[in-house]
């Protein structure tokens, strides 16, 4: 009797809440998602080219800009992996300060996330603006530190750029105190929100094998089922000392990644909390060369950042700048599901999921 | 006899008949537009306010003394702005489509009755006029959606019909309940009626008559037509200046609308102790918009399939409950004595905690105890940080001091230390530093230009932690936005001018000189 | 009767032929349609010159909140309205025939003898009520059976277009 006609509309580059400059081009039968095509690429820098050309020092604000909302754990990532390379040593102090300012920043990335994914249902700002305190008590911490607020360039090869200075410390201490009141404020607004429910149960759910499948990593992954944390699996700087949980979460669909990313942050808490109580005196930087001519060979450094496992692979020909510096993104990598786990759902949910997935342009596009 | 028609009997005696009934009736005309005019810019205003609060931040409060003027400088921005309308929408109906929106809404004044014997025009219908007219406002929104020649328009379109018509059905099932106690369709003869107050006597009905009506008039939880993460403001992406203005306008209207039929028929209209009728009337009316503005701050949208199955899985069929269940009561006991209310609540949480049961989340089986629990808890939660101190700063009168290494806008040059020796040109990664030197008159460089680019610099401070004899600094600036690209190359003369503006990084003895940096949550005492 | 009803009166007799006829007569459906919508809010008109205020309620609520509504969805789901309303080759004689009915209808309307109340009774809808309902002379089973046939008809509409 009636035959209807799919149509096609472009969420554009110029989207209210499309997480920067991505684009779907999605065909609709009515309300129904039949084919999810995701363009990106607007924001392409050729960070990677740009990198061949630098040395291994000039490279760290560089990656700054990658995921420009967790410029820490960026930074981690690369300094590790020269490091492995060029097999420098870094002092216990710098070990111990580092994991204190990565977990800072899943926190706060985990905050915004959360916030915005909210605020994409319709929340209207509200939990994203309560969020929104806590991560800039962080970025205050930051700026104590390093001078800068988002795109901090802490990391040095060998260590951190300084040490921290006095008044750190007791806001640090401030902080972690009060944060589980705050998450749990957070739950209190949000965790049994019945159209939170509503919206994100049983919606874009993710099968184990199929993240499996398709390399999906970090908090994605775990919450389809999969207990793999590369500070477990493979661990790297000093995680081998502290005493956390890695959560996960039975179904994988939009309300588990919601709630990975609360248990997370928990878990960092309690990671920072080790961390301050153990933190020695010493230095922090073992001095590196500027020109710095790691030996022939290449390396592929991981870590677990808050958007998964974010990796940079170095090639190096005995010449201060990299032969080759590519950069596994873990944004673009989970996107990767995304059409899948869309087709079939309705408009409004695709929107939710692509917050869930937790992309940033800066690292698809590089 | 309304104020209106006695003052028009009294006219009689002076005037032709004609001009007796129409002069009185177009002064009220008048009066009504203002006050509904008014108290819509109000609205607007107390929603950004207030909303603002709910999320411990300020609202607007620059234009005019506490923002009041905010609202006219909103409207004064709508209209100077250039009418554009797509070049193959449908003109005719692109322009009809904000008027009959806007109308239907404004009408509903007509009956509403803001105190004793204060009301336009007594029909006998009121209730029934009410909603019919803002049945007629749905087909206002659709002409938008499809005049508009935007396929995300008329999406939105669609669901407008689809949402309005479905939530017709029970707010009107829920006024049914109120009429067959009060006996009258009359707005007067309701509140009249209303000795003991409706909300009382008809729970369920009001907690109906509440959600249907956020619904009709398009407010958050149910904004999907305007959801801008999805449809990107829907029906009226493509209008701007005055019709967006009437559309807005349009919007916030019903919303007074709906508060106070709300109040009418639910909260008692005029009628309570002491003050006078029309001063508790908008004490009501802003407290029935106060919680609207409440559920807006603090819920997520419903997605458009689960807004039909809301309405017509659970809103409908206890509505017609209450209905009947209040249909028997009128048979049993024909006075409705104050009682009653006690036997009607626990009806009520009865039926909502059955029904809730029977209307479970996808994916989690049938549960009891999902009866709006969640919600109140996030209600309770926001209606806490109502009254918290907003943690705004009103910039540039208050300025919050950047941290003793903070990474500012300019450097700052030490000439007689510099040595010459490029360090810091080399280390920077967008070579943006461009030095030239010469043989000065003793050994050593001296340093003809030095010029750095900063509208490309990113402030990584390499060149700082490079310079090995410590002649260059970074400032603690922020704040030099220039009108003109050239003004960002800055040259050695600026650098030298501002040393009192160093900034400690990557010097950690200048620490202890500079001012301590405001922290949103500082350290306790004793630390 | 009085100056005001009568110029009330034919101002919206013409707005209503007018209505009429772009309905019939507009190349766009959609035009078409709003026109049919206006025309119907302003028999609500008629109905309130004639005081009778219950019914122009229930016909702004039915015809306009309920029927124009439907009228224009229905319209914008199924055809292709760039193409317009086509008129046909039977213009002229549907012309006559259109003609030959309304001559008819006039002489029907105007020869009988209607019976007509001297005084409206306020109010209309509890006149109405018990015209309907009242036990000896209502139509209480004429109101369920036709309540009984919506519910029928709005059963068949899920049935027919619900997703197997």
């Amino acid at each position: 009797m009636f035959k209807t006609e799919p149509i096609m509309i472009n969420f554009g580059p110029q989207h209210p809440s499309t997480h920067g400059v991505f684009r779907m081009r999605i065909t609709f039968d009515g309300e129904r998602i039949l084919d999810l095509e995701p363009v990106f690429g607007y924001l392409h820098r050729g960070i990677e080219k740009l990198g061949e050309s630098k040395t291994y020092t000039q490279i760290i604000p560089y990656t700054d800009r990658l995921d420009y909302l967790a410029s820490m754990t960026n930074n981690h990532a690369y300094v590790l992996a020269v490091e492995k390379l060029a097999e420098i040593e870094v002092p216990e102090r710098a070990e111990y300060l580092r994991v204190i300012m990565a977990e800072l920043m899943r926190i706060a990335s985990h905050l915004m996330t959360v916030g915005f994914m909210l605020n994409e249902m319709g929340a209207f700002f509200t939990p994203l603006l309560y969020m929104w305190r806590e991560r800039e008590k962080i970025l205050d911490l930051f700026e104590m530190v390093c001078g800068q607020r988002l795109t901090y360039n802490y990391m040095r090869i060998g260590g951190l750029s300084q040490d921290i200075p006095e008044e750190f410390m007791p806001a640090l201490e401030r902080f972690i105190e009060e944060m589980p009141g705050f998450i749990d404020e957070y739950d209190q607004l949000l965790a049994e929100n019945e159209i939170l429910l509503a919206r994100t149960k049983g919606v874009g759910i993710l099968p184990p094998e199929q993240a499996i499948n398709c390399s999906v990593s970090g908090p994605v992954l775990r919450a389809s089922g999969v207990q793999w944390d590369l500070r477990r699996a493979d661990p790297y700087s000093i995680y081998d000392r502290f005493d956390f949980e890695i959560p996960t979460c039975q179904n994988g669909d939009v309300y588990d990644r919601y709630r990975m990313r609360i248990l997370e942050m928990r878990q960092s808490v309690r990671i920072v909390k080790q961390a301050m109580d153990q933190l020695p005196l010493g230095e922090v930087r073992t001095k590196v060369s500027a020109t710095l001519r790691p030996p022939k060979g290449e390396v592929y450094g991981h870590i677990e950042g808050p958007k998964g496992e974010l990796g940079f692979y170095l090639v190096s020909d005995g010449s201060p700048n990299p032969y080759r510096f590519h950069i596994r993104a873990p944004a673009i990598i989970n996107l990767t599901m995304f059409r899948d786990v869309c087709v079939g759902r309705l408009l409004a949910d695709a929107i939710i999921i692509l917050g869930s997935i937790d992309i940033c342009m800066g690292e698809v596009d590089r | 006899m309304t104020i209106l028609e006695q003052f028009q009997q009294w006219l009689l005696n002076y005037w032709p008949s004609w001009a007796a009934y129409l002069v009185p009736a177009l002064i009220a005309f008048i009066i009504i537009v203002i006050i509904v005019l008014v108290m819509v810019l109000m609205f607007i205003y107390m929603e950004r306010r207030i909303i603002g609060r709910f999320q411990i931040r300020l609202g607007p409060n620059r234009a005019g003394p506490f923002g009041i003027l905010q609202p006219v400088a909103d409207a004064i921005k709508v209209l100077i702005k250039e009418d554009i309308v797509p070049i193959r929408a449908d003109r005719w109906v692109h322009y009809w489509a904000p008027i009959i929106t806007f109308f239907p809404a404004l009408m509903i004044f007509a009956v509403i009755p803001w105190g004793q014997g204060a009301i336009f025009a007594d029909l006998n219908i009121g209730i029934l006029y009410v909603v019919a007219i803002s049945s007629v406002g749905a087909i206002g929104i659709f002409m938008a959606g499809w005049g508009s020649n935007n396929k995300f328009s008329l999406v939105a379109g669609m669901r407008t019909i689809a949402q309005m018509v479905s939530y017709e059905i029970p707010l009107v099932l829920s006024i049914g309940g109120v009429l067959i106690i009060a006996g009258s369709l009359s707005m007067m003869d309701i509140v009249e009626a209303q000795n003991v107050p409706f909300f009382l006597l008809q729970p369920l009905g009001f907690v109906i008559f509440f959600i249907a009506a956020a619904s009709e008039i398009n407010r958050s939880p149910f904004d999907l037509l305007e959801a801008e993460s999805e449809i990107v403001t829907g029906y009226h992406t493509e209008y701007s200046g005055m019709k967006f203005a009437l559309f807005f306008f349009a919007e916030y209207t019903h919303a007074f609308a709906l508060s106070t039929i709300a109040a009418t028929l639910f909260l008692g209209g005029w009628r309570f102790a002491l003050l006078p009728g029309p001063i508790w009337f908008f004490i009501k009316v802003l407290l029935v918009f106060i919680v609207l503005l409440w559920m807006r701050s603090t819920l997520p949208r419903v997605r458009v399939d689960q807004l039909m199955g809301f309405a017509w899985k659970f809103l409908f069929p206890l509505a017609l409950i209450n209905l009947f269940i209040t249909a028997t009561e009128a048979i049993i006991w024909p006075g409705f004595p104050w009682w009653l209310l006690f036997l009607n609540f626990a009806i009520a949480a009865l039926l909502i905690v059955l029904w809730s049961g029977l209307f479970p989340v996808p994916g989690e089986g049938v549960s009891f105890k999902r009866y709006g629990r969640g919600i109140a808890k996030g209600m309770a939660l926001t209606f806490k940080h109502l009254f918290r101190h907003p943690i705004t700063v009103q910039y540039p009168e208050q300025r919050l001091t950047p941290a003793r290494r903070f990474r500012g806008y300019q450097l700052v040059w030490y000439e007689d230390q510099c040595n010459g020796c490029r360090a810091c040109a080399r280390a920077c990664p967008v070579s943006i530093i461009d030095i030239e030197t010469r043989k000065g008159e003793e050994k050593g460089l001296v340093v003809e230009k030095l010029e750095v680019d900063f509208g490309r610099c990113l402030f990584c401070g390499l060149c700082v932690e490079a310079c090995p004899v410590q002649a260059l600094f970074m400032s603690r600036d922020y704040e030099k936005a220039s009108y003109r690209r050239e003004a960002l190359v800055m040259n050695k003369e600026q650098f030298i001018a501002a040393p009192d503006k160093r900034s400690a990084y990557a010097y950690p003895d200048l620490e202890d000189e500079m001012p301590p940096q405001t922290l949103l949550a500082p350290p306790k005492e004793g630390r | 009767m009085e100056t005001g009803i009568v110029i009330a009166f034919w101002v919206l007799a013409a707005v209503i032929v007018g209505a009429a006829l772009a309905v019939v007569f507009f190349r766009n459906i959609f035009h078409a349609a709003l026109f049919l919508v206006l025309c119907f809010f302003t028999i609500a008109g008629i109905f309130v010159i004639l005081s009778a205020d219950f019914l122009a309620g229930a016909q702004v609520l039915i015809y306009v909140g309920a029927i124009g509504v439907l009228i224009i969805f229905a319209i914008m789901l199924t055809r292709e309205t760039k193409r317009g309303n086509p008129s046909g080759r039977l213009q002229l004689p549907a012309l006559i025939v259109g003609l030959l009915f309304l001559i008819t209808m006039v002489v029907v309307v105007v020869s009988t003898n209607w019976n007509v109340v001297a005084e409206i009774p306020e109010p209309t809808i509890s006149s109405l009520a018990q015209a309907l309902f009242s036990k000896e002379n209502g139509f209480v089973l004429a109101f369920e059976i036709a309540a009984a046939l919506l519910l029928a008809a709005i059963i068949g509409a899920i049935v027919l277009v619900r997703e197997k």
